[in-house]
């Protein structure tokens, strides 16, 4: 199993003492929860879908803690369901519609232009839907009985979750990847300071420079790094062709030479590895570093009321976690996914705290703030957000 | 008189207070902390356990909670809830490993008659819904979009054409359904093939019409018309639809697996299509009082022609020994 990581490294810049998130799920207890929900779900033809996910998630959530306090979640099980019939109604009707137009018209122009019509419908009523699924989520989620929310009060949020996909899908490809750090810190922005616990906002301070540099550091480090296997691949491929060997710079220098006059055979063994390289090593590594860099950046600047968060991941830790998880899974033909997901959370959510302790038991409750399933159901069911679990 | 200790929490505020809770008899409850206590009456009250290890829940119907590890005594003494037997089912599956187990295997059982079963007979009720006009104009779609990427005009010389037209006319009345019409057609990329589509419309290619002698054509023909009979395109759309919306809600977004699971489970369906078909065409063949052996054999001789087998599994067509088996019997 993991270990949790040190928080002394990033050591809280307020006198009080912090408290570490713990997490006391069980892969045991947790596989087979998952395997008869699984299970139950697709006997059901996914009718009992919503009661495996409020269990799963419930399970995650009421066993993370911090002192000696759990999340919780709480979500209507039959609300759920009834969105989900919704949904898939509509998507039938969507579906159909085009189908029944094409054998009353006879002619698939008109079908194929209703169809696209559909599509630009569905297209724009998205971001109200991923929205509506951020608000439940948050809503659903509950620390001492008092409930998350997410922009409560905030009419014109649809225009910043429009801003942030045309960020995203259009200007970040454009730009050939220059503006994804500020697109990245955009995003938590959003994410992060529309939350409230309770009456209470989460405040986010970073600036989109630091993104930038984060951003550039791990442009160097992949540099870096990947310079260096290159080196020791082409080492080593000297050496094998014939001994030609010698320092550093005669590899440099006489890997193209080399490369020309190779057979066949080693510059195809040479561009496996390097596909090799950047597939297992290299994008691994990239966005492991990323992932640690802003999930550090973001908490370290986000407070919620007197209250701050830390976040002690290291990036070295997170891929060795990450790939030994992918080797148990692919050698366990899947059976160890929920071990390897335990691990995970584990410590991701170790690594993480929050202080000063006397703090949390300042916050208050909002009443109301109803919101339903349905966008939630809708967006998860179309790809436009992640699922929970 | 049983005493619990456990946190009580108002519902507006973060802070916990410490109480104990002891079940008065005969239905009340009382929340004693360092400042304050008070009574609640039983009828009020709903306890909710969790999965896992977590404390349970008890609610109070002013919106308070009360976080309590329950050794049982609570739930004894609250009875009956609504909602508790569903709660106490779900836990028992999760927690004990014989139900886990039985779950499962239902699971398995379920989805196994489901796809065996149920979707087959689904869609043979589905394409019998479909008014026969759907049907042709579906197919003359199908072969419009086919015509050109796939299909070329047939380069046979007018005369074999003529054969074979008459070839068909002369079949026509022994065919167990009105066949609309016969396409033939040059086809670089599939090679010897013959297909059925909706609403009638026979494709014969030309590598196949010059690889089969004529009765043997008759057979290929009669298991193209036992496609049509059996409305297989309509059946395959209607099944691949299906199977679509089941794994879209049972494995949720699309993946691989999904993907994988879907094109097994097409291909499975599929071969089960060519052996209705094949049927059908040995009873066409008897009645014509030809060898039905002869579409096997052209079968066979494709077959080895065409060289690199895929396993049983992954095809969409039984080979030929499998097919003759199940359509002649064994040891014919």
């Amino acid at each position: 199993m993991s270990h949790a990581p040190s928080i002394a490294g990033s050591a809280p810049p307020l006198a009080h003492e912090g408290l570490a998130l713990r997490f006391r799920g069980q892969a045991r207890e947790y596989i087979r929860i998952w395997l008869v929900n699984v299970a139950l779900t697709v006997a059901t033809l996914g009718l009992y879908g919503p009661w495996a996910r409020v269990r799963l998630l419930r399970y995650l959530y009421s066993h993370t803690q911090i002192g000696e306090h759990s999340f919780d979640y709480q979500a209507r099980t039959g609300r759920i369901l009834r969105a989900r019939l919704l949904v898939l109604m509509l998507v039938a009707i969507l579906n159909l519609i085009p189908v029944v137009l094409q054998g009353l018209a006879g002619s698939s122009d008109v079908a194929a232009g209703i169809q696209a019509l559909l599509s630009l419908l569905v297209l724009l009523w998205a971001p109200w839907l991923v929205l509506q699924s951020l608000r439940f989520r948050a809503r659903c989620t509950s620390f001492r009985h008092v409930r998350f929310h997410f922009g409560v009060g905030q009419r014109h949020l649809w225009r910043e979750v429009v801003r942030l996909a045309l960020l995203r899908l259009v200007a970040v490809p454009l730009s050939l990847g220059l503006l994804h750090p500020y697109s990245a810190w955009r995003s938590r922005r959003f994410l992060i300071g529309q939350r409230r616990y309770g009456t209470t906002p989460f405040v986010f301070t970073a600036r989109p420079r630091q993104f930038l540099r984060l951003h550039l550091r791990g442009l160097g480090l992949l540099v870096l790094v990947g310079a260096a296997l290159l080196l020791t691949l082409a080492g080593a491929a000297l050496l094998l062709s014939g001994g030609l060997g010698g320092g550093l710079g005669g590899v440099v220098v006489s890997l193209p030479l080399v490369l020309g006059g190779a057979p066949p055979l080693l510059v195809l063994g040479v561009g496996l590895g390097l596909g090799l390289l950047l597939t297992v090593v290299l994008a691994p590594l990239w966005l492991t570093y990323l992932e640690v860099g802003a999930a550090r950046l973001t908490w370290h600047h986000t407070t919620l009321g007197p209250l701050w968060i830390r976040c002690g991941w290291r990036w070295r830790e997170l891929l060795v976690l990450r790939l030994t998880n992918t080797l148990a899974v692919l050698f366990s033909l899947g059976l160890l996914i929920p071990w390897a997901r335990m691990r995970g959370l584990r410590y991701r959510l170790e690594g993480m705290a929050v202080g000063p302790a006397e703090a949390l038991d300042g916050f208050l409750a909002v009443e109301g703030d109803a919101t339903g399933a349905f966008g939630e159901e809708a967006a998860s069911l179309l790809g436009l957000i992640t699922p929970e679990f | 008189m049983t005493v619990l200790s456990g946190e009580y929490f108002d519902g507006t505020s973060s802070r916990p207070t410490p109480v104990t809770l002891t079940l008065l008899p005969p239905d009340r409850l009382r929340l004693s902390s360092a400042d304050w206590q008070r009574d609640q009456p039983r009828t009020t009250l709903r306890l909710e356990p969790r999965p896992g290890h977590a404390r349970s829940l008890l609610h109070i119907a002013d919106g308070s909670v009360v976080e309590v590890w329950d050794d049982g005594s609570l739930a004894r003494w609250l009875g009956p809830q609504r909602g508790g037997r569903w709660r106490r089912c779900q836990a028992q599956a999760e927690s004990r490993p014989s139900a886990a187990l039985a779950v499962i295997g239902l699971a398995i059982g379920a989805v196994t008659l489901a796809l065996a079963q149920g979707l087959p007979a689904l869609s043979w009720l589905g394409a019998r819904l479909v008014p026969e006009a759907w049907d042709r104009s579906l197919g003359e779609q199908v072969l419009a979009e086919l015509d050109g990427p796939l299909l070329q005009p047939s380069r046979l010389s007018a005369q074999r054409q003529r054969q074979l037209q008459q070839l068909m006319a002369d079949l026509r009345p022994q065919l167990p359904v009105p066949i609309q019409r016969l396409e033939l057609r040059a086809a670089d990329q599939i090679g010897a093939n013959a297909m059925a589509l909706p609403g009638g419309i026979l494709v014969l290619t030309d590598p196949m019409a010059e690889a089969a002698s004529a009765d043997e054509l008759r057979g290929i023909l009669a298991h193209e018309a036992g496609h049509v009979l059996h409305r297989h395109g309509l059946q395959s759309l209607m099944r691949q639809q299906s199977l679509n919306w089941m794994l879209l809600v049972a494995i949720g977004r699309p993946s691989n697996l999904q993907l994988l699971s879907k094109n097994l489970i097409s291909t499975a369906y599929s071969r089960e299509f060519e052996r209705e078909a094949d049927r059908e065409a040995v009873r066409v063949l008897r009645r014509l009082a030809i060898p039905p052996q002869r579409l096997f054999d052209l079968l066979h001789r494709l077959e080895t022609t065409k060289g690199g087998r895929l396993p049983g599994w992954l095809q969409s067509h039984p080979n030929s020994v499998d097919r003759r088996r199940s359509a002649l019997g064994p040891g014919s």
